[in-house]
């Protein structure tokens, strides 16, 4: 393999494959997969929206997706890596050199992360390994330790193959002379890829957060144990060091693991050696993956739509309960403080919807994560707790931000019915009962930048031809105009289509235009405009003519595109005398502005093209 | 005419120009409302049955009217039950059910399949209270009578050719991604309502690292989802 193509393949790596560690086979991870902080999401600018700016990067001063590839190479070039400095350890004994078994042994672990300055000494409960490995009942952790005998897959890039190895399970924690773990003590270097301390410590939080649901919630599906990896990186063989994971996940099959690999048969937790710090020495991390495992692959598992279109809900709610029940374990706000460093996301921060909704799980999650940690601050803990648990009981896949708050007031009722009216309240302030994703026009609101799925990567049964935007914009046609011209932003997410195709729905009066799945995908909208693409960022829709009138309207870009793309109403510019007529056909104002024949506008593909000549012919 | 007379006669025909104009609408209410009489009798326990904006069918039983019993056989049971009056002798069955317990009760989540193939994205879930009392019951895949259907023409690919579109469509444009090439045949819902025959293929992340679920109809050889389904 050549020198150059070597980094190059380092580069896309770094790029692409490890900002995405482990998001295999419906698998959720960490984060920090924000798309930003609030205040870049508040324009949502081309910077802070960038495809893979998603939420992978893991660290504030080292981020590969916000890096140019030549940078990000600079940052970890295995060549030089220091990740190696710590010698692989020796096998440990087949067989216990430490009797009597015994179930609970002493040891040391974070109660948070390192940035507790010193560990703290815990039990380490359920054990069954005779050896005194650390399986237990609950939890099953291994070491994935930089050396030969992990499983290697070929990957192809611009047709060259490669061999990636994945690093090797092994346990390395056994009982010392004193039948304790109290010789496994924290690493030096953080950045060290084989620590037996992280196996250790997530040892002991996985059966902290096992606990605590089963203590808590009588929750019986986490009494297996559960397979866990830790200290979790890659090498190119052939070329010298490896290569550190920032991120950790909860993958339901494993099978279908990084890259390839059968990481494991079922499923597990894995959690990076970053290059920065190690994923699983904090304990929020592990404890929001774990949640993840509880949440399971049969609950807000899907997109779908609502009234106004596209919803991501689900998945948002499935983040939102992940970082709600990592923060009340630990009495914490922060998530992800130590290993998320300035993406971690503070609970205590009010968040509303449809303000910070922007089409992204974690980052919408986030609404109704706060709405659960301002409950438990009126109502204590043990409440809240219960509240949250029994309105994840009673979740399906598709179940969202308006429905969910509904089985939160049926759990509140059952649990506490004094509690009912603060619950609502909350529910009703964060707007999550009843929120309208349609922005308007002129506020500092209606120029946000949101995400808009293509009709392939939806994932949401509802849209197959077209999708419905995430929000709609509502628009005040001024007296004198007959016609506007939205400036729409309408990206290709990932950057490969230079023209995403999209359309612009319309609809006059004051009420939003309403989607309906009674059968077939459907809307009120009255008319559809052709974009005209500006370049491969912008578009815009002229809408004009006599049957656009003074007044309220609502507008709605569709995706007809593959793929997502990155949308915001960027400008309107209103006209008197509009040279280009794309709607005039009435002679108003005794004529309805009402020209199709079907207020259905998810069109067929015989149709789709053509609707504004037709409609220019009527 | 009495003006009071004149009032009538228009009310009534305003109502009448109404419904006329309501009436696909309002047949489809009397058809399902029937269908949700039928599914209420069937069970013969006092339960709300009931459709909601999807169609989906949610079943609700009062606190403490009726036990559970065992709750893994439970899935298989209700839709035994409702079948005939959902979907006359379509075959549709559980494919897997996984139950979860706590404090607030047990609940199966099942999948369901029709002729032995999955149907992707529905589901079937059942719920029982603390007290051992069935709580809900929520099937997702819509009646016949909601305007739902089979598809009933041959499938014009076939899954190899499925899987070939899905493995070209990979390399063109996620380049690195490793195509499996064996696709399974599975039930998706078109966006008309629609349970049409797919070709499903999981697609491992190379360098860009993601896990792709790609489902292909088969009626058109269209690819319909190439979605990274991990949640970012």
């Amino acid at each position: 393999m050549k020198a150059n193509m070597k980094m190059r393949i380092v580069k896309m790596l770094l790029v692409t494959a490890i900002p995405a560690f482990l998001a295999a086979c419906g698998a959720d991870y960490i984060g920090p997969d924000d798309p930003g902080s609030d205040a870049t999401m508040a324009d949502a600018s081309a910077d802070a929206l960038q495809a893979d700016t998603l939420g992978d990067s893991a660290t504030a001063d080292v981020r590969p997706v916000d890096t140019a590839a030549p940078d990000a190479v600079d940052v970890i070039d295995p060549d030089s890596s220091i990740e190696d400095d710590t010698a692989v350890p020796e096998d440990v004994p087949a067989v216990d050199t430490n009797p009597p078994f015994l179930e609970e042994r002493e040891g040391w672990a974070w109660a948070v992360s390192p940035a507790d300055g010193t560990p703290t000494k815990v039990p380490f409960k359920h054990l069954v390994s005779r050896e005194g490995k650390l399986t237990g009942k609950f939890a099953d952790v291994w070491n994935c330790l930089r050396e030969d005998g992990g499983p290697v897959e070929q990957m192809s890039w611009d047709g060259v193959n490669y061999d990636i190895q994945l690093c090797n399970y092994r346990q390395t924690v056994v009982p010392g002379d004193d039948g304790t773990y109290l010789h496994v003590l924290p690493p030096e270097n953080e950045r060290d890829g084989n620590d037996p301390f992280a196996e250790a410590h997530s040892y002991y939080s996985l059966n902290k957060v096992h606990d605590y649901f089963s203590d808590t919630f009588g929750y019986t599906e986490g009494d297996r144990p559960l397979f866990v990896a830790v200290n979790m990186s890659f090498q190119i063989l052939g070329s010298p060091g490896w290569m550190g994971l920032d991120n950790a996940a909860y993958l339901p099959d494993a099978s279908y693991g990084f890259m390839g690999f059968n990481m494991h048969d079922g499923e597990m937790l894995a959690f990076g050696q970053g290059r920065r710090i190690d994923y699983c020495t904090d304990a929020s991390v592990i404890f929001h993956e774990y949640t993840h495992s509880v949440v399971g692959s049969g609950r807000f598992n899907l997109n779908t739509g609502d009234k106004y279109g596209f919803s991501g809900d689900p998945p948002a709610l499935n983040e939102g309960f992940a970082d709600y029940f990592a923060s009340t374990i630990l009495d914490m706000p922060v998530l992800g403080e130590y290993a998320l460093g300035e993406d971690a996301r503070d609970l205590s921060q009010f968040k509303r919807c449809p303000d910070d909704y922007a089409g992204e799980s974690h980052f919408d999650g986030r609404i109704w994560s706060s709405a659960l940690w301002e409950v438990r601050a009126l109502l204590g803990p043990e409440l809240a707790d219960q509240i949250a648990f029994g309105t994840l009981s009673g979740s399906s896949g598709v179940t969202n931000f308006a429905e969910a708050s509904e089985i939160m007031l049926d759990v509140t009722a059952d649990l506490s019915p004094e509690s009912v009216a603060t619950v609502q309240g909350v529910l009703e302030s964060h707007n999550l009962l009843s929120c309208a994703r349609v922005l308007e026009y002129g506020t500092d609101l209606g120029g946000k930048g949101y995400y808009q799925p293509g009709t392939a990567d939806s994932y949401a049964y509802e849209f197959q031809s077209t999708v419905a935007g995430t929000f709609q914009h509502k628009i005040v046609v001024p007296e004198g105009s007959n016609g506007f011209i939205a400036y729409f932003r309408a990206e290709d997410m990932y950057g490969y289509d230079s023209s995403p195709e999209v359309k612009l729905m319309v609809k006059s009066g004051d009420e939003p235009i309403v989607w309906t799945y009674a059968g077939r995908t459907s809307s009120d909208a009255e008319r559809s405009f052709l974009a005209d693409r500006m370049n491969s960022q912008d578009v815009s829709f002229t809408v004009s003519g006599s049957c656009v009138r003074p007044g309220v309207y609502h507008i709605q870009m569709i995706n007809k595109s593959q793929y997502s793309v990155i949308a915001k109403l960027n400008s309107v510019t209103f006209q008197d005398a509009p040279e280009e007529l794309t709607w005039d056909t009435c002679t108003w104002p005794d004529d309805p502005p009402v020209v199709e024949d079907t207020p259905d506008v998810i069109e067929s593909d015989v149709i789709e093209s053509d609707v504004v000549d037709s409609d220019v012919a009527d | 005419m009495t003006t009071r007379s004149m009032k009538t006669l228009l009310a009534t025909a305003v109502l009448g120009t109404i419904l006329l104009g309501l009436q696909p609408a309002a047949a489809l209410t009397d058809r399902t409302s029937r269908v949700l009489e039928r599914v209420k009798a069937e069970l013969k326990t006092p339960a709300s049955v009931t459709l909601d904006s999807h169609h989906r069918l949610s079943i609700n039983w009062t606190r403490g009217t009726v036990k559970a019993g065992d709750i893994a056989a439970l899935p298989g049971s209700i839709l035994a039950k409702v079948r005939p009056i959902l979907w006359k002798n379509r075959d549709f069955r559980i494919l897997e059910t996984k139950t979860e317990s706590s404090r607030f009760g047990v609940v199966a989540n099942s999948t369901v399949s029709l002729d032995g193939f999955p149907v992707i994205d529905h589901f079937m879930r059942v719920a029982t209270r603390a007290d051992g009392s069935l709580k809900d019951v929520v099937l997702s895949i819509p009646a016949d009578a909601a305007g739902f259907a089979v598809a009933d023409a041959k499938p014009a690919v076939d899954l190899d050719a499925a899987g070939r579109t899905i493995c070209a469509h990979a390399a063109e444009r996620f380049d690195g991604l490793v195509c499996p090439g064996q696709a399974q045949r599975v039930w998706f819902m078109d966006e008309n309502g629609v349970l049409a025959p797919g070709a499903r293929m999981l697609l491992k992340g190379a360098e860009m690292s993601r896990l792709f679920e790609a489902v292909v109809d088969l009626r058109t050889g269209r690819i319909v989802r190439f979605a990274d389904i991990a949640r970012r």
